[in-house]
Order: C-alpha cells, then structure tokens, then sequence
C-alpha cells in the first residue's frame, strides 16, 4: 500500500474536519475517532500478521494445511457429485472454482509469512510442496470440470485423495 | 377465513422467514459447530413470532406506522439516530440480498455473480415499482418453500439422529472453537432470525394490505406456526451440513457448499429445489429490505408512503427505495464478498434490534391506539424477556466481531 | 431547553419546541399547557382526503389575539430543523430554506380551517393533497423522476 491509513486520515481530516478557526470541535473529534477506528480495523482485517517465532509460523502452518483440506474435501465432494450427474456442470464449477480461489489465497498468505528461524524454514520445507502441488492440483480440476473432461476429473480425484490425510497430519503435526 | 386462505398464509409466511442470512449462518456453523447452536436458532424464532405478531396486531388495528411512532415516542434527535441506524442496516441487509440473489444466479448459469447484480438491482426495483405486493409475499413465499428439500436430504443423508439430538441439547462449546468464536456465531444465528426491518416490514405490509381487525387471526397464524416452521428450515439447514462437512473440518464460506449436502444426497432435482428456494428467499427479502428502507424514511418525514398509491403520488417514498437499491447495488459491485456482507450485516443487525423492535413494543402496549387488541400479559410478559435478550446482545455484540475478526 | 421561544414572524409564535421531551420540563401552568398540546398535535402525521400525507405536525402556529387559538401545523425541514436544535438543526433548516419557493423563512402551514378530524392516527384534512399547499420536495421529484418513468401513474 502506498499511502499509510495515517496519511489518508490526515488527507481527509484537513479537508473537512477542521472549522475555520482551524480548531477542532467535539464533532469533528469524535467522527476522527470514528474514521480512525474503521481504518485501523480495515487495514488490520487485511493483513497477515507476521510470525515472530517457530511455534507461531508452526501455528499458521497448520492453520493453512487444515483450510487446505477443508476445501479439498469440498471440491472433491462436488466433482464426485458431478460424475454421478447429481451437479450441474455450472454449480461443480462454481464450486470447485471458489475452493481453488481460495486455495490460491491461501498458499499466498501462507507464503508471504517470512519463516523467522532455521527450524521454521524446515516446517517450510516440508510443507511447501504439499500446499502448492494440492492448490495446482485444484485448478486442474476446474480446468477438467469446466470442460466437462470426466476422465480427467476422475484421475484428479484419486490424485486429491491422498492429499487430505496428508494435509491433516501436518494439520496436527506442524 | 377459509381454511385454504390461512394455509396459503402460513405457507408463504415459512417461505418467506429465510432469507440469505440464514442460509449462510446456518451453513457456516452447522459444518463447524454440528447442533450446538440450534438454541440460538430457536430464541431467535420465538424472539420473531413474539415480536411479528405484535407487529402485525399494530398494522391491523391501523393505528399507526413504526416510524411515525419512533419519532413521537423518542423525539426528533433520537428519532433520528434511530432512522439513520436502521436505515444503514437495510441498506446493508439489501446489499447482502442483492449479493445473495446473484451468487445463486452463479450457482445456476456458471456465470460470474458480479455479472449479475446490475439485474439483479435492477429486476428488484422492478418488483417495488410496479408488481402488485401480494406478489412478492405469494409468489416468492412460496418459491421458498422449495427450501423443504434440506429436510428430505435429512432422510437420505447419512444422518445419526441421536448424535443430533445429543448435540442440539448439549449447547456446550467445542473444545476447537474458543469462547467467542461460539458466542459470535451464536449472535450471528439468532440476528439471522430477527432482522430489524422485519418488524417494520410487517406492520407496514399489513398496511398495504389493507389488513383489519379481522385480519388478525390470519396473521397470528403466521406469526405462531409460519414462523417456528421457518426457524425449523434453518434447523434442518444447519443438521443437513453435518454429516458431509463435519469430519472434513470443512469451513463453509460459499453459498454453493451450502447447497451441495442436497445435491450430494437428492441429487439433481434437490439442487434444483434448493436453487430455486435459495433464490425465492433471498429475492423476496431484497425487495423487503428496499421497501422498508423507504417506508422507514418516508414515515419518519410524513411522506406519503407505500405501494398502495400510485407512484407518482408516493414519489419521496419511490425515491428513497430507488436511491437504496442504486447504492447498494454499487457496494456489492466492489467486490466485496456478500457472504461476509451478510455475516457482518446479521451481527450488525444484533446490535440495532431493539431500536426497531422497542417502539413496536411501546405501541402494541398503548390502550388509546389498540382499543381490545392492547398486548395481553403473555405478549408483554415475553415481549419484555426479549427486549431484555435483545439489549444484552445487541450490547456484547460489537466486542464480539472485534475480537473474533468476523468469526475467523 | 425552552417551551416557547418569541420570536417576530408576523403576529403568530411558534408554540412548543421540545419535542417528546418536555414532559419532563414541564413545571408552571404554562408549561402543563404545552405539554398537553404537544400530547394532542407533534409527531401527528397530517393526511389530506385523497390518503396522502402531506407532512408531519412539528410545530404549531398560535394566534395572540385575545385568547390563544392554534391557527396553523406547521410542517416541512424548517420547523424540524428548528426541534432538532444546534449544528444539525441549522443544516437542516438550511436545506428547507433552499427548498421554499420565496426567500421567507416560513415553515410549510396548514391552516386548521383545512381540518376536519384530528384522532390519535392523525389530523385529517378536508381538501386534497393539492390544494393544502405546495410540497417542493414531492413535487419535483414526481415532476423530475418519478413522473418520467413509464407506468408512474398507474396503481399495482
């Protein structure tokens, strides 16, 4: 972000919250203090906060990998469904799309925390593929699912399979 | 009253108590929570069946208009404070409908939702500016029905009844979740239930319906049966997530996760009748929302409001629900996501319930405006437990969606 | 917080300016009389005989000749803005003001003369909607939006 929340606030407050002495008044405080408030919750909302030690990278670690197989869980559950003609292609692909999105935002969040030691970059390590691969992984199933590939869609299923259990373990195990 | 007539009514009355809110909070914490919360759900609805027969007993008796009330009984500055509250809720209560109706729209056609909201604004618009007002209530009411397949997708999930039973009667907090994480949800549940326009949009509906005190036994049919059996869908959806999300530790974030369990289990035809419903109750809340965004306006000012006259005649009123729709067209439009929109816009609307509801509670009490239909001692009785409820919530609510960022 | 406030429009004095609040004010006989009228007429929605309203009573405009009759209910930004009081008030007045048709500072009136039922609904008239005065905000917007739009005349 190029310009601070503080700066913005500044901005506006010199606009529109000061009278013509150039004092402020109760009103315009208290909407300062409003304004403040929401930028500070918007600005907070949006970032991840960064990891300062190994148990708390370890923590979002598992955090994402037990995201991660939440939505492989749901995408596989519609695919699956879409075999059995129990979806429309246009539902299977909205739902398998939202979980690969997500699963794009998640790996990078994930990966935009700087691991803060040697051991952290281990958890890294380990980690890393599985997230990615299972993220690519989604995509190639909405890209089979909008086509309509059954076959395709089939042979990614029993690939994403394993992925859940494995996503768990490091869910548990960091 | 025919029995036909009063079945109709109760009918459309379940249909129409769902809206996107309840869709999406009975989702979010059926597949994170299984039944813990069904308490919340049920104060919730009885919270509603209270306070919309209430609603609806003022309509009847023609005495007056909420707003009109809100602003003799609190004052002009008061009044205001109250009218703007209110009048952002709707606006976001619309935004989320509005978002609502395109994701279903996605859901359908495969095409982007942002594709479909100018339509949608637009097809709402519609709907308040020249479709009869039975319309809405009927037709949509009865579309929402289509909601009834989460209760046969129930039957053919894989469902363990008892371990449903254990769970909705042993409200505790899961040992995965903290504290406010469970309370936040349980707010967002029972604000789901309970949105502050509703109670305008009753007794202002009423109005235009001409309703009269013979109406009253029809509405209270609606009000004690339609109600609860509307709570009872938001039951069966919160259940229905269960047995597909729970052990994945699935977090349902989409309306289209929502409609899978029926779609895994009925099968296409479910999807349809889901699809279907989901679009009838979060297209019929979205023209109430912009119709009580403008009956709350037009009231407070006395303009001359509703779809009984002729627009040209009610222009503020027309204005107001037209500007409403506009704007919250554009803020769905920035891609916000709705289903966050309509997460923060139930708990917002926690906070802002007894604005809304106080002054139905007021009025429903006055001998001078209700003659015989004044509150008796078991409206009063429960009326005043819930305003009780509703100023705790709406007081621990704020700090709730702070500290949990949202529920996450 | 007063209960009347004198003021030089032409041979009249706006009545109360309290509100729902001067119940609490209320203190000699005066103040008694007040709060019975405001009891009576504020926050009365004012409804001409073709059911529409035309505004809501903020205000009332007595005669100080001999005894003290209310001749008119004023209504519109003006006089709401005058019960609003401070910063918002003023706005509020201010935007009335740019509304009215002519520089005065007069608040929209109904005559009593137009009434012919008050109840606890409100004060019904015994004209139309039309002939109980010019209603600027209404009346643009149904000539400017609404009435531009096709099926405006038409009921549902």
């Amino acid at each position: 972000m190029r310009c601070s929340p503080g700066q913005l606030l500044r901005a506006h407050c010199s606009s529109w919250t000061r009278n013509g002495n150039g004092r402020w008044s109760a009103a315009h405080r208290r909407l300062a203090v409003i304004a403040a408030a929401a930028a500070c919750t918007v600005t907070l909302a949006g970032c991840v906060t960064p990891a300062f030690n190994t148990s708390s990278y370890r923590q979002k670690t598992q955090e994402s990998a037990s995201e991660m197989a939440g939505l492989v869980g749901t995408a596989r559950l519609a695919a699956s469904a879409y075999l059995q003609g129990k979806l429309y292609s246009a539902t299977a692909d909205t739902i398998v799309s939202d979980a690969e999105n997500d699963a794009g935002d998640i790996v990078t969040q994930w990966t935009s925390v700087q691991p803060p030691t040697a051991q952290a970059e281990n958890i890294m390590s380990k980690a890393q593929t599985l997230l990615s691969d299972t993220s690519d992984q989604l995509t190639a199933l909405r890209i089979a699912v909008r086509k309509g590939d059954r076959q395709q869609i089939g042979s990614l299923l029993t690939k994403l399979g394993p992925a859940i259990p494995k996503l768990k373990k490091l869910a548990a195990a960091g | 009253m025919s029995p036909l007539k009063l079945a109709l009514g109760v009918m459309t009355a379940i249909g129409g108590f769902v809206d996107i809110g309840n869709l999406v909070t009975s989702g979010i914490t059926g597949a994170r929570f299984g039944m813990a919360l069904t308490w919340a759900i049920i104060l919730g609805t009885v919270g509603m069946t209270v306070y919309g027969e209430m609603a609806g007993r003022v309509a009847a008796v023609g005495g007056r208009a909420v707003f009109h009330s809100v602003r003799e009984r609190l004052g002009p500055r008061v009044g205001l404070v109250n009218l703007t509250s209110s009048f952002v809720l709707s606006l976001l209560t619309l935004s989320a409908e509005i978002g609502g109706v395109a994701l279903v729209l996605q859901l359908a056609t495969g095409i982007n939702y942002l594709l479909w909201v100018p339509l949608v604004g637009l097809f709402v618009w519609l709907v308040i500016y020249r479709a009869p007002f039975m319309l809405i209530e009927n037709v949509f009411g009865m579309m929402g029905l289509g909601l009834i397949i989460f209760i046969i997708a129930l039957f053919k999930l894989p469902v363990d009844w008892h371990g449903l039973w254990v769970g909705a009667t042993h409200p505790w907090v899961p040992s995965s979740e903290p504290h406010s994480t469970y309370w936040f949800y349980a707010v967002s549940l029972y604000g789901a239930c309970l949105v502050p326009y509703q109670v305008l949009f009753f007794s202002s509906g009423g109005r235009e319906e001409s309703w009269t005190t013979k109406s009253i036994p029809q509405m209270r049919m609606n009000a004690v049966v339609g109600f609860p059996l509307g709570g009872l869908l938001s039951i069966a959806i919160m259940a229905s997530m269960i047995p597909i999300y729970s052990s994945l530790n699935v977090n349902v974030s989409h309306l289209g996760q929502i409609a899978l369990p029926v779609a895994a289990s009925v099968g296409l035809v479910g999807l349809i009748f889901a699809l279907i419903g989901f679009f009838a109750a979060t297209f019929a809340a979205a023209a109430e929302a912009a119709l009580s965004a403008g009956y709350a306006v037009a009231q407070f000012f006395g303009w001359t409001w509703g779809k009984m006259h002729e627009p040209r005649a009610a222009a503020q009123f027309h204005v107001v629900c037209l500007a409403s729709i506009i704007a919250a067209t554009g803020f769905i439009l920035t891609t916000i996501d709705p289903i966050t929109v309509t997460l923060v816009s139930v708990v917002l609307g926690a906070v802002a319930i007894p604005l809304t509801y106080f002054p139905v509670l007021v009025v429903a009490n006055d001998e001078e405006y209700m003659g015989k239909w004044v509150n008796g001692r078991l409206s009063n009785v429960l009326g005043s437990v819930f305003l009780v409820i509703m100023v705790l919530a709406s007081v621990v609510t704020l700090p709730l969606l702070f500290i949990t960022k949202a529920g996450h | 917080m007063t209960g009347s406030r004198a003021t030089d429009t032409s041979g009249t004095q706006p009545g109360s300016q309290a509100g729902g609040q001067a119940g609490g004010q209320a203190g000699g006989g005066e103040a008694r009389n007040e709060f019975w009228l405001e009891q009576l007429f504020i926050d009365r929605v004012i409804i001409a005989n073709d059911n529409r309203s035309v505004g809501m009573v903020d205000d009332i405009e007595l005669s100080v000749e001999d005894e003290p009759r209310i001749v008119a209910f004023l209504c519109g930004p003006l006089a709401f803005g005058a019960r609003l009081r401070d910063r918002l008030g003023l706005w509020w007045a201010s935007i009335g003001h740019r509304m009215r048709l002519t520089s005065d500072d007069q608040p929209v009136r109904i005559p009593v003369s137009l009434l012919a039922v008050l109840d606890h609904r409100g004060a019904w008239l015994s004209v139309s909607s039309d002939e109980a005065g010019p209603q600027r905000l209404h009346d643009w917007l149904e000539e400017n939006v609404v009435g531009r739009l096709p099926g405006s005349k038409k009921k549902t």
